[in-house]
């Protein structure tokens, strides 16, 4: 019997010639990747156990992209230690504030590649699923994978999500994602992966395929995949960047369920306060005021979101009593939005453009919301205080509604702007 | 160690979040670090419910919560806070991800208990044996059975936690990666 593609990666990875759901694996890392929130957290647990170094340093990567500037001399001085550490722990793969967000830039530079399995600190690897590569989280176990390069994990059963159709004029793939995580449930998704595959792939972009693996993770995914076909081939051709390979399910894999959803019959949404799955229709929320909107963090900052959100402020100014801030993922996507003109068009609109991170959705840092503010984003959760005040509310939308909603200071629908 | 705790009851209902029911993120942080240490982090535990609770709450007490324990963001900290309170949880469902971390925590747990918040009520005396899976309502005088956490899993949580088993598995032998390097959970029974 076949293997899914989550169920081939981690088979190769464990060194065993087939893994079924349930069964206990050890795969070893191909990468293994920690950000700036967690790396002396990380070296203090290791340092007790008499750990100086990890197990291989060329496979470790250890990016600044939560509090890329810093905002108090504590954080400072923070920064300062990790950069230490990383000297000490002998990583070559570090980068630095202002390098970009660290589930977007090593897919750009072929650090992230089909096939491979990347251990992570931070759940929304997932990511990494848009070139066919399996991320997968441990947060506070990750000294583990430091220690040894690979820590216990029962395997997933794999869910396939087959799309068709196309997305109407003014819905983008956010909204399709948004869709597909209500719809699934945290019953439904409760550590499986999510595989997407399908017709509708055929037009789906990399940057598309990104919004599709960063959302399950919300609702409890254990990881979410996409095979990697001719696009992806396409996708890191462009960038120079390789080898290829294709990775993909065998015939006759076992999927748990296999859902259909077609792509024509999705309408804008937004997810309401106080979790990402609180997904309704984008007019149930229609007029409601805004102080605040952001477009980035990992579940939009690609150039694709960066596009999508220019498309409405072309020509357009943000409404007063709004701030709104945008974060590009990558040095690559905001040199890109550079020589296109979007960053001429955020400036003419009056959007502040922030440095390539996490941004807000970062607990709020480099821009929080105030009590009783109202926030529309495309960032990866809405919890009571995810951007700042606990007192604020935050709106899931697409990087189309979040700019309509910031020109017009009321969450607002992007096809009376595009489409 | 000692798998039977008894305390006071405290009842809760479904959906309590990782990052701000049981223990609101911002406050894991002093100086900028996380601090993960039980003792320090038990101060914070359930504070935006019940303001007092870090000092209302008794060693022994039980945390009985409905489906969904533990959602949100995967953030081990209010886990690891209410250990230092020495408490024990039983919840109607939580998330795969918590399961995980209640293990990693340390936390003495029956995390697939149906229907319990209907058994039980706020301030009950409570008597819960982790290892066997037997709650014990001692005010009502009735019994619940739960499954309780694998064997191996147990032997974690006996041991303190994740960091200390990983303390077990370095400085015992290495084996390559897809040996026997530590207990091998198992799948809980959701019967």
């Amino acid at each position: 019997m076949g293997m899914t593609l989550a169920e081939k990666i981690l088979a190769r990875a464990s060194g065993l010639p087939a893994v079924r759901p349930g069964e206990i694996v050890y795969p070893e890392a191909d990468l293994a990747t920690i950000h700036d929130l967690y790396v002396v957290e990380a070296d203090r647990d290791l340092l007790s156990l008499g750990v100086e170094k990890p197990w291989d340093p060329a496979r470790v990567l250890v990016c600044f992209d939560h509090d890329v500037i810093p905002q108090s001399v504590a954080v400072a001085n923070r920064a300062r230690a990790i950069r230490e550490i990383v000297r000490r722990w002998g990583v070559t793969r570090f980068f630095e504030a202002g390098r970009g967000q660290g589930h977007v830039f090593p897919m750009e530079i072929g650090l992230v590649r089909p096939g491979m399995c990347v251990l992570a600190y931070d759940p929304h690897v997932t990511n990494y699923g848009a070139l066919g590569c399996l991320g997968l989280a441990l947060a506070f176990e990750f000294p583990a994978v430091l220690a040894t390069g690979s820590h216990w994990f029962r395997v997933p059963r794999t869910l396939r999500i087959e799309l068709g159709g196309r997305l109407a004029p003014g819905v983008t793939i956010r909204d399709a994602a948004a869709v597909i995580i209500r719809e699934v449930g945290p019953d439904g998704a409760d550590y499986r992966v999510f595989e997407f595959a399908g017709p509708a792939l055929d037009h789906l972009s990399v940057d598309a395929r990104v919004k599709l693996c960063n959302l399950p993770v919300e609702v409890g995914a254990k990881s979410a995949i996409v095979e990697a076909d001719g696009r992806v081939e396409e996708w890191m051709r462009e960038r120079g960047i390789g080898p290829f390979e294709p990775a993909a399910s065998d015939p006759g894999a076992a999927f748990e369920r296999i859902l259909r959803f077609d792509l024509s019959a999705v309408e804008p949404v937004v997810a309401l306060p106080p979790t990402p799955d609180n997904v309704v229709p984008l007019r149930e929320a229609l007029g409601l005021p805004v102080q605040a909107a952001y477009v980035g963090s990992c579940a939009a900052d690609q150039y694709e979101d960066m596009a999508e959100a220019a498309a409405v402020l072309r020509g357009r100014r943000v409404a007063p009593g709004v701030r709104m801030i945008i974060t590009p993922g990558s040095q690559e996507v905001l040199d890109r939005c550079i020589r296109d003109g979007l960053m001429a068009v955020f400036a003419a609109a009056g959007a502040l453009v922030g440095p390539p991170g996490c941004g807000p959705c970062a607990i709020g840092r480099g821009g929080p919301l105030a009590d009783e503010e109202t926030c529309i984003a495309t960032v990866t959760r809405n919890d009571v205080g995810r951007m700042g005040s606990r007192k604020a509310r935050i709106y899931l939308a697409s990087g189309a509604t979040v700019a309509a909603s910031a020109v017009t200071g009321r969450i607002t629908d992007p096809r009376e702007f595009v489409g | 160690m000692n798998w039977i705790l008894q305390g006071r009851c405290w009842k809760f209902g479904d959906n309590l979040s990782l990052d701000d029911d049981i223990l609101e993120f911002a406050k894991v942080f002093v100086q900028g670090v996380r601090v993960s240490d039980p003792a320090q982090l038990k101060r914070h535990v359930f504070t935006n419910l019940i303001p007092d609770f870090p000092e209302r709450a008794k060693p022994g007490d039980i945390v009985v919560a409905g489906k969904r324990f533990g959602q949100g963001n995967p953030h081990i900290y209010g886990l690891l806070g209410m250990r230092g309170l020495g408490l024990g949880l039983v919840a109607e469902s939580v998330p795969r991800f918590t399961y995980r971390m209640l293990v990693a925590a340390g936390l003495p747990s029956l995390p697939f208990c149906p229907e319990i918040t209907k058994r039980v009520e706020d301030g009950d005396q409570l008597r819960v044996d982790f290892a066997a899976g037997r709650i014990e309502d001692l005010s009502r005088g009735l019994s619940v059975e739960a499954e309780p956490l694998p064997a191996a899993l147990l032997e974690i949580i006996a041991l303190g936690g994740s960091t200390q088993a990983l303390r077990k598995r370095l400085t015992e032998e290495r084996r390559p990666p897809g040996g026997e390097m530590a207990p091998a959970p198992r799948e809980p029974s959701r019967a």
